[in-house]
């Protein structure tokens, strides 16, 4: 049991530093793309979410709460993958800079974070079925313009829920770290009622 | 076959038919002038009319028949389409109908026109288009029509287009539109209802002149001058209001401008074109049709179509389109003389020999066979690449001559036809072969006189001359005198010379040849004779250019082979030739031996039919060094009075890195610095003369073009030598003798004189009368007061400073007193006596060897 739990924190571990680093890239990759669009910081995208998952419900117990951010991230990949085909289609000029490399990166990242969410999902439960497809195809705007915005809407989605990642991996990793108190304490407690 | 994409726009019976595109997703739809399509379409635009159309009023009735009815307008690719129909009736005119429109936007005329229906038109329907400068959603447009026929007009009837009307969020017209480089656009913003427009602006482009005007109380305009393409990213046209921002994507480029078309066939079954690719548009590039076939997936500035190609001139033509427009390229040319072969393929090699090979390959398209062909056969031997041609009808194989014997090839070939040549093929593959072996070739033989011996020695053949591993050579040396006596040695591979005890008053003939498993090579010779022994013959200097030496020299008639060049280090026993054809007296030698610093003796042999003769003998540096420091071997002084003497050993040739024109000495002392110097390079001492008995350093150098150098530095206190001071001393001591000497001969001879100065006789005095008598007193007589005879001049007299007049070693003046005839004994000395007097005469000097004495 001590030994699946440390195995947990490793994992657990391990995905907050790759949210991390999503968020990390991720602010990067909105940096570029506002400068590419010469887009100012305080452009305005309309407040609804694109990823249809809430995760903020008291009710939801840690296992829910991974299901959730793992079917939200891969929405997120879905998103990715559709923002970055469009882009492809219609507003590339066929030149790999630095936008480009950073799109992938965030993108590969994302399908990390996904693995490792899978990871810590069947390490809390070995039974579970874990798929990574996405119910419906993901549509956006036909027009440049609402297309350009509503990238920049997928990549602050991503942004969101890496956030939201680490704030739920961060809060697993406390769980996890209380059990391991209890449990050292009730085996001295144990040991005690035997030398009783 | 691909159809050209059909058109969109419809101009029924209309005098202009006006060009225009719209972007709809990823398609691009063009107006062309097919009719048939034209009618086609016209069924769809009346169906799209009817949704987007509004019906319009007449004015007033009671007009002429031919008033406009069922009168709609619409948006078609954002011109404003305005279709009526026509009372059956007015079929019967005979005239020409005109029709009179006004566009009003928001409700001001801003364009009037007159549109002139021929006579065996009326009847019909009619349209008329008409590109607004504002685009349709933003503003209503509004048309009224009235007939005029012969003078006579009828009512105004009158149709709008209405304008969108503000929804929730920003909307920006046009959308995502394709705008040509030099146009002025204008951009509309249509705010929501109870936001307060901000501002509207162009990013992502260049700056450009731009204007806003208000169309109403929510829509506003954005004109801009666009005059530059959007290379790499479109521009965005943004509105804002308060917090709301909407924008729309404008890209700005290029009707197509593609030049050059240039066709040619490969197989006479397709034609294959190139042209230089124009400036294309941001994420809507130029498409390209090739005999109205898409070139759709072909690479960029390049089509090729299937198409039968035979003689004769036709015109091969490609069509570049883009959203902003279309052009046509045309090149007019027979194909059959624009052939650009496929390469050779199936390369082989056969009858492989020492020196000859046959290549030979095949063709992929039969029709080559009958072409008239000319091929170039690329030989690379591993360092070079030979091109050899050749031509003949299908040629498909050749063969190749002079090849060197046991050595790697690799041949490749390219043709083109010989006739109207076009362009050469790509190469074919390589094909590798492997000549056989062969006896080597003749040795390159020479000699060198080493220790009262004669090298013989011999270059060793390279790879491309030994045609086989080399075993061994074999020496042969023969007495001209006894022919009959040959001497045979043989020398192991790789030693390449064999020193021989030749007798330097015989001829001799020596052979040389190399053997390998293929047999003897031919043998090389050459004759040894006491001519081919170094005279002493004058060397001249040379100096080295570009890390060789150019020589030349004079044409000697007897030079029947030509001439040898050989050289050697002064330091060395090895030599290297070179030989030179009779043709010419110069040479350029270079040797990866060559070393800088290095002195080398160069000599120049005439080559004749029996031994070489020695032209002439050089001797210089590739190229000179600076002599290093401390070159002077036991470098001594040796002083003499104040004279110091540096001497040093013979400089050997060897340590000489460059040629010594003389050599510097400085003598340096706390203060000073003396320099010596020599041109004499063969010296051997230098000499600082009157020095100070100092303590000094002397340096000596040698004088090259590299400047002073060898330095070797040498210290010597200078004192006073024992002997000099005894000389000195008695020097010293003999003069002030000689002169105490002198100066007492002269006071004894001229004592009286200097008695009469020194101590004059104190006159008696003078008594008169009879008290004194004239016999007891022997009166005192002076010479001056005696009576004296003027002096006989002798010789050139020079005037004492004392005004005295001398006399020296004789007298060499008579006196001659008759009144008183007194012997002078007593005062005049008999011989070596001075005579001094006291005479107002001029001094008179006798003059003897450069020195004058007083007289």
């Amino acid at each position: 049991m001590a030994l699946r739990r440390s195995r947990g924190m490793t994992i657990v571990s391990s995905a907050v530093s790759v949210a991390e680093q999503l968020q990390h890239d991720c602010s990067i990759l909105l940096e570029l793309f506002r400068k590419k669009e010469s887009f100012s910081s305080d452009v305005t995208v309309a407040d609804s979410r694109l990823v249809s998952v809430q995760l903020s419900s008291s009710r939801l117990d840690c296992q829910d709460k991974l299901w959730c951010l793992y079917s939200a991230l891969v929405q997120c990949r879905a998103l990715m993958d559709k923002a970055i085909s469009r882009e492809e289609e219609e507003l590339s000029s066929g030149q790999t800079g630095e936008y480009e490399k950073q799109r992938k990166v965030v993108k590969d990242r994302v399908s990390f974070l996904i693995a490792k969410t899978g990871e810590m999902i069947k390490s809390q439960d070995s039974s579970a079925l874990i798929t990574s497809s996405v119910g419906s195809e993901v549509v956006c705007p036909t027009a440049l313009f609402e297309l350009k915005l509503w990238v920049y809407r997928v990549y602050k989605e991503v942004d969101y829920w890496a956030k939201m990642a680490i704030s739920t991996f961060q809060a697993l990793r406390g769980n996890l770290s209380v059990p391991t108190r209890r449990s050292r304490r009730s085996n001295m407690s144990s040991r005690g009622e035997l030398r009783r | 076959m691909t159809q050209v994409p059909s058109l969109k726009i419809l101009c029924i019976f209309s005098p202009v038919c006006t060009v225009n595109a719209y972007r709809n997703k990823n398609k691009t739809f063009f107006i062309t002038d097919i009719v048939d399509t034209m009618t086609r379409l016209l069924t769809v635009m009346v169906l799209f009319s009817q949704v987007f159309a509004t019906r319009v009023t007449a004015d007033k009735p009671g007009a002429p028949q031919c008033e406009p009815q069922n009168m709609l307008l619409s948006n078609v690719s954002r011109e404003l389409l305005v279709t009526w129909e026509v009372h059956a009736s007015c079929a019967s005119l005979r005239d020409q109908l005109i029709y009179e429109l006004v566009v009003l936007v928001e409700d001001k005329p801003v364009h009037q026109e007159e549109f002139a229906v021929m006579a065996d038109h009326i009847g019909s329907s009619h349209s008329w288009s008409w590109m607004s400068f504002l685009p349709l959603e933003c503003a209503s447009h509004s048309v009224q029509i009235r007939s005029r026929y012969t003078n006579q007009t009828g009512p105004w009837t009158t149709g709008t287009l209405p304008g969108l009307e503000p929804s929730a969020e920003i909307q920006v017209y046009p959308q995502d539109h394709v705008f040509e480089v030099g146009s002025r656009a204008t951009f509309c913003c249509i705010v929501p209802l109870g936001k307060t427009f901000s501002t509207m602006f162009l990013s992502n482009y260049r700056d450009a002149p731009s204007n806003m005007s208000m169309v109403n109380n929510h829509t506003y305009a954005l004109t801009v001058d666009l005059l530059w393409p959007t290379l790499v990213s479109d521009a965005d046209v943004k509105c804002k209001a308060q917090m709301d921002e909407g924008g729309s994507c404008a890209i700005v480029g290029y009707p197509p401008s593609d030049t050059d078309l240039q066709c040619e066939t490969r197989d006479f079954q397709s034609v294959q074109c190139f042209w230089t690719v124009g400036p294309q548009i941001f994420s809507d590039p130029t498409t390209y049709w090739l005999l109205e076939k898409s070139c759709n997936g072909q690479p960029k500035g390049k089509c090729s179509q299937k198409v039968k190609v035979n003689n004769g001139e036709r015109n091969w033509t490609l069509i570049a389109r883009n959203v902003l427009g279309s052009i046509e390229l045309v090149d007019e040319a027979d194909l059959t003389k624009r052939v650009y072969m496929y390469a050779p393929a199936h390369m082989t090699v056969s009858a492989v020999s020492a020196r000859n090979v046959t290549i030979a390959w095949t063709w992929t398209v039969q029709q080559y066979n009958l072409l008239n062909l000319t091929c170039q056969i690329n030989l690379y031997d591993g360092t070079t690449n030979i091109q050899i041609e050749m031509c003949d009808i299908g040629l498909q194989s050749v063969v190749l001559n002079g090849l060197i014997p046991n050595w790697s090839y690799s041949a490749k070939v390219q043709c083109a036809t010989e006739t109207d040549f076009w362009k050469w093929s790509e190469w074919s593959k390589s094909i590798s072969f492997h000549t056989k072996g062969d006896i080597p070739d003749a040795l390159d033989v020479w000699m060198h006189n080493v220790n009262h011996q004669t090298l013989i020695i011999w270059k060793l053949l390279e790879d491309h001359q030994s045609h086989g591993h080399i075993i061994d050579y074999e020496v042969t040396w023969t007495d001209l005198a006894k022919a009959e006596q040959e001497n045979k040695i043989c020398v192991v591979h790789p030693t390449h010379s064999i020193a021989l005890n030749l007798s330097t008053f015989q001829k001799y003939i020596v052979k040389v040849t190399a053997r390998n498993t293929y047999g003897s090579s031919d043998p090389s010779q050459i004759f040894i004779s006491s001519q081919s022994q170094d005279p002493e013959m004058i060397t001249s200097r040379i100096n080295g250019t570009g890390g060789g030496f150019s020589l030349s020299w004079a044409a000697n008639v007897t030079a029947s082979c030509g001439y040898i060049v050989d050289w050697y280090p002064v330091s060395g026993n090895s030599s290297e030739w070179l030989k030179v054809p009779p043709s010419n007296t110069s040479a350029t030698i270079y040797s990866k031996n060559f070393k800088d610093g290095v002195r080398y003796i160069l000599s120049v042999y005439i080559c004749t039919e029996e031994a070489p003769v020695l032209l002439e003998k050089r001797e210089g540096y590739v190229k000179e060094q600076r002599i290093p420091d401390n070159m002077f071997n036991n470098l001594r002084w040796q002083q003499h009075a104040s004279d110091v003497t540096i001497s040093w050993d013979q400089i050997s040739l060897k340590e000489q890195s460059a040629h010594i024109y003389g050599y510097v000495l400085y003598c340096i002392d706390e203060s000073t610095v003396l320099r010596v110097t020599t041109d004499d390079p063969e010296a051997t001492s230098l000499t600082a003369a009157k020095l100070k008995m100092y303590s000094y350093t002397f340096t000596v150098h040698a004088l090259t073009s590299e400047g002073e150098c060898g330095l070797t530095t040498i210290n010597a206190n200078l004192s006073i030598q024992t002997d000099d001071l005894v000389s000195a001393i008695i020097i010293s001591l003999v003069t002030a003798f000689t002169l105490v000497l002198l100066i007492t001969v002269v006071c004894y001879r001229s004592w009286a004189c200097i008695k009469q100065k020194i101590y004059p006789p104190i006159p008696e005095p003078v008594l008169t009368g009879k008290w004194l008598s004239p016999k007891g007193v022997v009166p005192y007589c002076p010479k001056e007061e005696l009576p004296v005879a003027v002096p006989k001049l002798h010789s050139l007299p020079r005037m004492s400073n004392d005004g005295y007049i001398c006399q020296r070693d004789q007298l060499i003046t008579s006196t001659k007193i008759p009144e008183l005839d007194l012997p002078l004994k007593k005062n005049i000395l008999q011989t070596s006596s001075l005579t001094s007097t006291r005479l107002n005469i001029p001094s008179v000097w006798v003059g003897n060897s450069g020195e004058y004495y007083p007289v």
